[in-house]
């Protein structure tokens, strides 16, 4: 493992040692605009210029389009928690590795671009504008990048920032100083942690209190019109066809005439809870709890705490996080003869 | 407490067991003895009594026991196509494993791993099953022999039986339960057990009072007193002996352990039973003399073994792992009850037993090496136990609540009277002789006619199965010729596809025993509502064979395309519907049952409306199913009729040999630059003294001459493809590649020695070896004359590191003091040792002879003193051993050090796991497909393993082993295809996202993800059908047909 | 009060063939007596049940279900059963949140164990009407 002392603005110049030795084809970075910073993916060397890595935005969670990515090699400069989707995955063969290097850094949180003047979008501004952060950033606990294949620490560094692989030969031809972070990195991060982890107990408890009776449910999900949105950005919602998008699970008039005949009455659109459980059941063992799902909820249910209690839930109790290795198996495709006997 | 006590009946003077067999016909002998004072409505005619009824049956292998081993043989005979006739002298086959509660050293249940293969046997094609016969005369020889069978009558005509059990609530006899040891009663009409197979109730003549009740309870009419015995001549190629064994019976013998006399000692078989959840006391420890709790039990070892003057004096080899076994789900079940086990040297030599008996301690079972000398009845009840402190020479004694017996597995007593029959020959003790006790155990000494199973000495059950395979593949070789079965073609099966389901529903009454307790009518009538039900009846048994005419005729006349049961199980009673289905023209997977006899009538027996109520809907739910139900069809490929042995050592010729036997042609590959393996570097076998090379000089001629073996020497397998039935290998040879297509592998890749370096000086000096090296300097016969020879056994074994026993050290040790005693007499030999593990036939005199005669000392060690080897700067070896027996610390000086090294799998086991995709356990043996009943097969189909690429193992146990692996490994080439599941997954390419997650649940290894589309593909021969990746594909794609989504959901909808 | 006492619930039971069949046979045999309450489909193995059977089951009102395969080590198919393991804690964590959980049951049956069948189903029964019936099956109806 190198590490290395560098400036947000040298970032720059490792991106372009990435495209002109051929190393990789396009790089997906953000970079500003006319009408704001936008995710691009660029193969133009000549073209990095304005771009802005570090941005806090997260406007969708990018590791959906890197899903069947073929054999295109490409960088791209994520959130953690994109990159953690990205790791989870390449555990589901979504995701070809071999063709994709992974570039995240230390995250103190994003705002929704749809929220936030654009100017106000650099790493110094959060402090000021913490109460216009994403909700699921501030209840986030995996803030620093998972393993990826070049990470770039900014928490706990004494000006600018500290890039940090095992892959060297990424950054082979660079001048690059060696530089670690300072040594209170660790207690800067437990200390974002414990505020983030008291934030995100209150969120839990107050969810926990609404799904505990079926009224809270109901109230929750009531006005969901199964749109699918929540599903379609979900990184992890990673399959082809989706259940219900096949016949026994995509309900046309026939088969909702068939089962309202069975009771008399059919609220529809029909199955809404059993869309949401179903969703839970596949995804809260790789949820990386971007929160995206509740952005694109155009009835604004608030499907991030209740992510956020399933997710910690079921990872907790296989001792998984999701998308934290690369190589830690999925939690449901192993077992341990003497687990769980009660 | 009263209640309680009616489980248990010790004392059984006045009543008749069903042990006491006589061979006599019953009509005679109730003409004779009892006709004079039954009450019965039956008039018994003397002409109709007298046996006139002679039957004549061919058949190509004659079974005579249907045990575990017996099915085992009998079902690996007629997989390969020949007709098997099986006779048993009770009413139901399964033999003694059924009895147990679990079985060690994997805690399996043993019902549950039996019962499968129990209704295999009944429904298998090529098996004609006769129970109540005994065989009575064999003559002719080899290849033509005629055996007379007596068939006692059972009264009852098992075609008609359902097994309802309505005459067993009538009948006024009580008599003492055998299956339950003696621990409680049934009636004079019974079944042994519940799951018994055939689930055919029978009458013992010599317990009914011929008063008729059961006749006329019977609404089957299946109970007939008219019903005569019969003398069946039958007319077989060959014959297997799996006869089984006999419990030691602790009354006359060892009565000093007060077994008969206190109420609260019982042997370990009756201890089973009471563990068993389906025994006397449904699974609950209860002392028989109160019915109260017990707070201590003890297990007294030995008791009828290792003894010549109490008993017999060959070791019994199960029972210290079977008191081990009791006394740690004793432990699980109540950890407040207290557990002692007294015992002489605990012999967990198997696969994973000393990792067991080690458990077993961690949960506090409570070991105490010692022979009780004698037992007494306290006032409460409780039994006072005296022994021996081995430390301090003291009689001590320990109360227990209760007391279990270890009993041995002795010789039947019926073996003289059946060898005499079988023309074969009993040794000393009683079991039956074989061709050679360390090569040849599966031939008796006639020819034609083999043993399998503990009548040949006592065996555990997968050393039993391994043997009744072994039986199998030698009883094929006098019959090779015949022509094999060939199934009669079913009638051409008729294109359902694209029609609307017409759905026929039958219903059973099953005489009073739905219908008593349900409404059929109702439930019929309610059927009939749905749209697609076309015919919907209800009738007295729909499992009879005019029913069947009439199902077969119902879907003919009504053009049904899906067929209902709603009758009893389909575990029991599918398959039969099946074939009715068939035999109309119907694919077997559009039949359905509805369970409403089992699940409901006889468990809502008090509540008729809801009882009906659920019939209901259990058929509601058929029918649901039924609609959306698809004909399936079984992948068949051909198979390469080629078979692979991996290892030359001798379980891979013995394999080769057997399989050659069997006219298969066969690949024999070996590393190495000659055959022999292992024997080639011993001198002498244990315990015959048998020089190896003699073994190994005939087996080698004998694969010389055999045209259908080739040997591959000095060959390596690079690569392997394909799977069952067509496997590929690449192999690298001395004369460059090699390509080898095969049907089936048997892998015999031996076993070896540990690297002794740096343990116990091994290395620093030239005074101390390993007991090979040792073998290999008698070979050489340089060896100097030792004034003091010392052996450590278990040297690098049973520790932390390798916590397995190696099975044959203690063997081998004792076998080379004897060679060094008899070339040097001066010299003395210490063995230093943990347990003296001589498990085997004739070992344990073998070892007593040595100790006894040849004045070899043995000197026990612990575990946590092991002993410590110093050299002095001359170079002088000085072995310093605490003696556990005596307590005291012993400096030895020993000029030959010898190191019974432990021993593990061969070094190719790590590459043939990858290659073969089967798993591999501790110290690099494979691990077996199933621990008790499967011991040859891997989780591979097709691939096969025997000898200590399994574990270490002697020879005689590695001979048996190689010789059953053959047959498993002949069936598919002998079948000529192999035919998968019909209810196999497959999946949706279209929406497979490729993810994997199929793939990863998949215990078969039958899903891969295709290179080229990254889409999920099944391997319908492998699909074993559990549906594991049907339940992990979040999409659907994955599914199971014939469990599919669709299937379940409607089931679900149509619950009610 | 009332209502729960003539409350009969609907519970739906996955049987593995091999072990919880034979066991749900064996009661029969043996003629244990337990409540009629319970509807029975069989799958060759506890794996094949997939979770969002139960989660089907659960939002379509049915009161409890019950998934029944056998002990660990046991399994006909090698490991089945420990999938099966996995899946329904992952589930239960879930249905916990929901209020559900109470509602599933995980449960090993062995073929020789027919009274202990009774007593699941005895128990399983008991332990649903305790509960009342399933609150989503109205209320979800508006």
């Amino acid at each position: 493992m190198a590490t290395y002392k560098i400036q947000e603005k040298e970032l720059q110049s490792v991106f372009e040692n990435l495209l002109k030795k051929n190393i990789v084809e396009g790089i997906m970075v953000q970079k500003k605009g006319e009408h704001g910073i936008f995710p691009v993916l660029i193969t133009d060397p000549d073209l990095l210029e304005g771009i802005t890595p570090s941005a806090p935005l997260f406007s969708f969670n990018r590791a959906v389009l890197l899903q069947n990515n073929g054999c295109r090699k490409l960088a791209v400069v994520v959130n953690p928690c994109e990159a953690r989707a990205i790791n989870e995955l390449k555990k589901l063969n979504q995701i070809d590795m071999d063709n994709l290097i992974v570039i995240s850094g230390d995250c103190l949180g994003t705002f929704d671009p749809k929220d936030v003047q654009m100017d106000s979008t650099s790493p110094e501004n959060i402090a000021e504008k913490k109460s216009e952060l994403r909700t699921a950033c501030t209840v986030c606990e995996h803030f620093t990048p998972p393993e990826v294949d070049i990470a770039i620490y900014g928490i706990g560094v004494d000006g600018g920032l500290v890039l940090s692989t095992d892959r060297e030969e990424l950054l082979e031809g660079l001048s690059l100083t060696p530089g670690e972070p300072s040594a209170n990195r660790d207690a800067e991060i437990k200390k974002i942690l414990d505020e983030h982890l008291a934030a995100k107990e209150k969120m839990v408890s107050g969810i926990s209190e609404t799904l505990s009776t079926t009224d809270g449910t109901i109230e929750l999900f009531k006005h969901c019109i199964r749109c699918d949105n929540c599903r379609d950005v979900c990184p992890i919602c990673y399959c082809k066809v989706c259940y219900f998008q096949t016949p026994l699970g995509d309900l046309k008039t026939d088969d909702m005439v068939n089962q309202a005949s069975i009771k008399g009455l059919l609220r529809i659109p029909p199955d809404i809870l059993f869309y949401h459980l179903t969703r839970n059941i596949h995804v809260a063992p790789g949820c990386v709890e971007c929160g995206a799902c509740e952005e694109a909820c155009p009835r604004d249910i608030p499907l991030l705490p209740v992510w956020k209690a399933l997710a910690s839930d079921v990872q907790s109790i296989f001792d998984y996080i999701a998308g934290m290795e690369k190589e830690v198996p999925l939690p449901l495709v192993q077992f341990k003869e003497d687990e769980f006997e009660d | 407490m009263q209640d309680q006590n009616e489980y248990f009946e010790h004392y059984y003077e006045d009543v008749p067991l069903e042990d006491d067999y006589l061979m006599l016909a019953p009509e005679i002998a109730l003409l004779e003895d009892q006709t004079s004072y039954i009450e019965s409505e039956i008039e018994i005619n003397a002409e109709n009594a007298i046996r006139t009824s002679k039957r004549k049956m061919e058949g190509d292998v004659l079974v005579v026991g249907a045990g575990i081993s017996g099915m085992q043989a009998a079902l690996d005979i007629a997989d390969k196509g020949y007709r098997v006739i099986m006779l048993e002298k009770s009413s139901t086959i399964g033999g003694n494993m059924v009895k147990l509660d679990k079985t060690f050293p994997t805690n399996d249940c043993s019902i549950c791993t039996a019962a499968p293969k129990m209704v295999e046997v009944a429904r298998h094609q090529n098996i004609s099953l006769m129970t109540y016969a005994e065989i009575m005369s064999l003559k002719g020889e080899k290849g033509d022999f005629t055996a007379h069978v007596f068939r006692k009558t059972a009264y009852v005509d098992p075609d008609k039986c359902t097994g309802c059990g309505d005459c067993a609530v009538v009948c006024p006899v009580e008599v003492i339960n055998p299956f339950d040891d003696k621990l409680s009663k049934r009636k004079g009409i019974y079944i042994e057990f519940p799951q018994a197979v055939p689930i055919v109730y029978s009458i013992n003549y010599e317990n009914c009072v011929g008063c008729g009740s059961c006749e006329r309870v019977c609404d089957a009419e299946a109970i007939s007193f008219l019903q005569k015995s019969e003398d069946i001549e039958i007319k077989v190629g060959s014959v297997i002996v799996a006869t089984g064994y006999d419990l030691f019976e602790p009354l006359e013998m060892r009565k000093e352990y007060g077994y008969g006399k206190y109420p609260n000692v019982i042997t370990a078989m009756q201890f089973e039973r009471l563990l068993s959840s389906f025994g006397p006391t449904e699974g609950k420890i209860l002392r028989p003399s109160d019915g109260g709790k017990p707070e201590s039990i003890g297990w007294i070892q030995c008791v009828g073994s290792r003894s010549k003057q109490l008993g017999f004096p060959f070791c019994s080899r199960v029972c210290c792992m079977y008191a081990t076994k009791e006394a740690a789900i004793t432990k699980e079940m109540d950890p407040d009850i207290d557990v002692t086990i007294f015992f002489m040297d605990m012999r967990a030599y198997g696969k994973d037993f000393q990792q067991y008996y080690d458990k077993a301690m961690e949960m506090g079972v409570n070991y105490i090496r010692a022979r009780p000398s004698s037992v007494y009845q306290n006032e409460d009840g409780s039994i006072a136990v005296r022994y021996m402190d081995t430390h301090t020479r003291e009689i001590l004694e320990m109360n227990q609540d209760m007391l279990v017996l270890s009993t041995a597995i002795i010789p039947s007593k019926e073996n003289p009277r059946l060898g005499e029959v079988l023309g074969i020959e009993v040794d000393n003790n009683g079991f039956f002789q074989s061709g050679s006790i360390v090569s040849d155990p599966i031939q008796t000494t006639r020819d034609g006619v083999y043993l399998a199973g503990c009548n040949q000495g006592p065996k555990d059950i997968p050393d039993s199965v391994a043997m009744a395979s072994g039986a199998a593949a030698r009883a094929i070789e006098a019959i090779i010729e015949r022509e094999k079965v060939t199934p009669i073609p079913p009638p051409e099966e008729k294109d359902v596809s694209g029609q609307e389901p017409r759905i026929g529903v039958f219903i059973c009454h099953c005489g009073k025993n739905i219908n008593g307790f349900l409404d059929c009518e109702e439930v019929a009538e309610k059927a009939g509502e749905d749209g697609n039900v076309v015919y919907s009846i209800n009738s007295m048994f729909v499992c009879s064979e005019d029913s069947q005419k009439e199902i077969r005729e119902k879907i003919e006349e009504h053009d049904l395309n899906r067929v209902i049961v709603a009758a009893c199980s389909p575990i029991t009673h599918g398959g039969l519907f099946q074939d009715t289905l068939v035999e109309s023209g119907l694919n077997k997977y559009l039949f359905e049952f509805a369970n409403i006899r089992q699940h409901c009538s006889w468990v809502h027996s008090h509540d008729r409306p809801k009882a009906t109520r659920k019939a209901m809907d259990l058929v509601n739910m058929a029918i649901a199913k039924s609609k959306l139900l698809q004909p399936l069809s079984q992948e068949e490929v051909d198979v390469t009729p080629v078979v692979l042995v991996i290892g030359g050592g001798v379980a891979g010729m013995k394999a080769a040999l057997a399989l050659s036997d069997m006219e298969i042609d066969t690949h024999v590959v070996e590393m190495s630059d000659k055959l022999g393996g292992n024997l080639n570097k011993l001198h002498s076998l244990f315990p015959t003294d048998q020089e190896p090379s003699e073994l190994v000089t005939d087996l080698s001629a004998r694969i010389e001459a055999s045209e259908y073996v080739t040997v591959h020497l000095n060959t390596t397998l690079e690569e392997l493809e394909g799977f069952v039935g067509n496997f590929k290998v690449y192999m690298k040879g001395p004369d460059g590649d090699e390509e080898l297509e095969f049907g089936s592998a048997i892998i015999a890749s031996g076993f070896g020695e540990i690297d002794m370096e740096g343990k116990y000086g091994y290395g620093s000096s030239p005074k101390i070896m390993t007991q090979t090296e040792l073998e290999g300097h008698f070979k050489a016969d340089d060896l100097e004359k030792p004034e003091t020879v010392v052996m450590i056994n278990c040297a690098g074994a049973m520790d932390e590191e390798r916590p397995w026993c190696c099975r044959i050290g203690c063997g081998v040790s004792i076998k080379n003091a004897k060679l060094l005693k008899e070339r040097f007499p001066d010299s003395d030999i210490y063995i230093l040792y943990r347990d003296i593990r001589v498990f085997g036939k004739d070992e344990e005199e073998y070892f007593a002879n040595v100790i006894e005669n040849l004045k070899v000392k043995i000197i026990r060690y612990s575990e946590v003193e092991k002993p410590d080897v110093a050299i002095g700067e001359d170079g002088a070896i000085t072995v310093k051993v605490r003696d556990q027996v005596y307590n005291e610390e012993l400096e030895l000086p020993a000029d030959l050090l010898v190191l019974t090294a432990q021993t593990e799998g061969s070094e190719s086991s790590v590459r043939l796991q990858e290659m073969f995709k089967i798993p591999v356990g501790p110290g690099h043996f494979f691990i077996e497909a199933h621990a008790k009943i499967r011991p040859l097969d891997l989780a591979s189909d097709g691939v096969y393993f025997c000898g200590s690429a399994h574990f270490p193992k002697n020879l005689a146990d590695a001979i048996a082993q190689a010789e059953g692996a053959a047959s498993r490994a002949a069936i598919p080439i002998m079948q000529g295809i192999v035919k998968g599941e019909g209810i196999t997954s497959s999946i949706n390419a279209l929406t497979c996202s490729g993810c994997g997650m199929c793939v990863e649940v998949c215990p078969y290894s039958a899903i891969t993800l295709d290179e080229e589309t990254g889409i999920a593909v099944v391997n319908a021969t492998l699909c074993k059908g559990c549906g594991a990746c049907a339940a992990a594909c979040p999409s659907g794609s994955a599914r199971q047909r014939g469990y599919r989504d669709n299937q379940i959901l409607a089931m679900m909808y149509a619950m009610g | 009060m009332d209502e729960k006492s003539d409350f009969e619930p609907r519970i739906l039971g996955f049987l593995c063939n091999w072990c919880s069949y034979a066991g749900a046979d064996l009661a029969g045999v043996s003629r244990f007596q337990y409540p009629p309450n319970v509807r029975i489909i069989r799958v060759m193995c506890s794996s094949r049940v997939d979770p969002m059977y139960i989660v089907k089951a659960l939002t379509d009102g049915i009161d409890g279900v019950l998934v029944a395969g056998c002990h660990p080590g046991d399994c006909h198919y090698i490991e089945g059963n420990y999938r099966a393991r996995r899946r329904m804690v992952a589930l239960d964590q879930i249905l916990e949140r929901y209020g559900l959980k109470d509602r599933v049951f995980l449960e090993w049956v062995s073929a020789s164990e027919g009274k202990r069948f009774a007593e699941v189903i005895t128990h399983v029964t008991e332990e649903i009407k305790k509960l009342g019936p399933n609150p989503h099956k109205k209320k979800w109806e508006i």
